[in-house]
């Protein structure tokens, strides 16, 4: 994990590309007007580097554990979040959506890249991409199939496309074999692309490799 | 299904011709990082709310741009026309500033 | 006041307009049904240029089956797609 830098790296700025002379640019523009200080841009970019997925890992982990906390999580994730000292962000709200033996959920933003930020920090390339925001909701089984997830047929896939203002994290199953894991190692279990809904929970050591809880599923382990 | 050329070209469910998803992982760069932090700031501020960098983008950024531009590139963009619009930065002032820190650099 | 409730079925507008909006093309004309209100959310539509929002819109997740909205759809029968979409694009559908 990159630590939040308050100058760039000389390496960043060999040869500066066009998009970071623009970004410099702006950046000074920007601190001469007085829109903003440099302190507040370093303070801005420490926040979004605390934001990752451990923070995510760790509310499913409880989840997992704490089948009332998991209630209250799903009927007002934020509430449930401010129990773990973890604040969400104004201006959107966050839902969780709940993997379970017949249901298995993915999320995109086909429209741009909205993604639960105070909880996985900033989204992966991929997600971003135009491929995955096209394919995820037109053929989203040949998607988790790239991914390394097949999933039966008696599956639902549910995509779910956030468009406005609500954000989306996906609960994933608890690996079968983890009765005997602390919380903490519980949390390392959980991908950031299981949140995401690209990807199952990692099995637990010593653990059935193909989760029983799919029919026909099969995974690949993933980090 | 409405065809391409008749949408907007960042409403990409189902747009045709998308191959494999390249799963590479890109660690943001520093500038990349940068540009995110600005942009959250501006909307902390109450200067620009996402969806007028939204709107900015869509407007501003050709089909081609867009699906050649990187992401940030665009982001750079939308921020570019929001702070003209709001007559935080003049036209080409951005311009005339990447230009004043090239002189600066080899000066 | 919200004019839909969970299971109503609700057809999405057909539109294109100049400004900033967030109706995705693939579910425009299509029919799904209503699985949750969220709330009252500034219009991004006004948001988008400026304007604050206001009033405030009904935003509710809507649900699709995927068969309907893809010819071909090359999955199972009962996937879904659900998506949050403002009041103002709805129109009710009958039973």
């Amino acid at each position: 994990m990159s630590e939040a830098h308050e100058h760039p790296h000389p390496e960043d700025t060999a040869v500066p590309t066009d998009f970071e002379k623009r970004a410099g640019a702006m950046f000074e523009l920007l601190i001469q007007k007085r829109v903003f200080t440099a302190d507040e841009v370093r303070q801005q970019m420490e926040l979004m580097e605390s934001r990752n997925p451990a923070l995510g890992a760790k509310v499913v982990a409880k989840a997992w554990v704490d089948p009332a906390f998991k209630a209250r999580l799903l009927e007002d994730p934020q509430a449930a979040l401010e129990e773990l000292g973890i604040a969400w962000d104004k201006g959107t709200q966050l839902a969780v959506v709940e993997n379970t033996p017949e249901v298995h959920n993915a999320v995109v933003c086909t429209l741009c890249s909205c993604y639960p930020r105070p909880l996985l920090g900033v989204p992966p390339s991929w997600y971003k991409s135009l491929a995955y925001r096209s394919r995820i909701v037109a053929e989203p089984r040949d998607v988790l199939l790239e991914f390394g997830l097949r999933l039966g047929e008696d599956v639902e896939v549910r995509v779910h496309d956030s468009t406005a203002d609500m954000r989306y994290l996906v609960l994933p199953m608890r690996p079968s074999g983890a009765e005997r894991l602390t919380e903490p190692e519980l949390a390392e279990l959980v991908s950031r692309d299981s949140m995401i809904g690209a990807a199952q929970a990692a099995p637990a050591p010593g653990g059935p490799t193909r989760t029983a809880s799919y029919a026909d599923a099969s995974v690949e382990r993933h980090n | 299904m409405t065809p391409p050329e008749n949408r907007r070209p960042n409403d990409r469910g189902g747009w045709p011709g998308a191959g494999p998803i390249d799963r590479s992982e890109h660690e943001p760069t520093f500038w990349e990082r940068r540009v995110d932090a600005m942009q959250q700031l501006l909307g902390r501020k109450g200067i620009a709310v996402t969806d007028e960098n939204r709107a900015a983008r869509e407007r501003t950024i050709s089909l081609q741009d867009y699906e050649q531009m990187r992401y940030y590139d665009r982001w750079l963009i939308g921020m570019q026309t929001v702070l003209v619009g709001k007559g935080i930065l003049a036209e080409g002032e951005l311009e005339r500033k990447v230009a004043e820190m090239e002189a600066r650099s080899s000066g | 006041m919200a004019r839909f409730s969970p299971g109503d079925r609700v057809r999405v507008r057909i539109d294109n307009p100049p400004h900033h909006y967030r109706t995705p093309a693939y579910v425009q004309g299509k029919t799904g049904v209503v699985d949750k209100l969220w709330g009252e959310f500034r219009n991004p539509e006004s948001l988008g240029h400026g304007g604050d929002g206001l009033p405030k819109q009904p935003l509710y997740s809507v649900v699709f089956e995927q068969p309907a909205l893809w010819d071909g759809y090359p999955g199972s029968t009962r996937d879904k797609l659900a998506i949050d979409i403002y009041e103002h694009w709805l129109i009710p559908q009958g039973a």
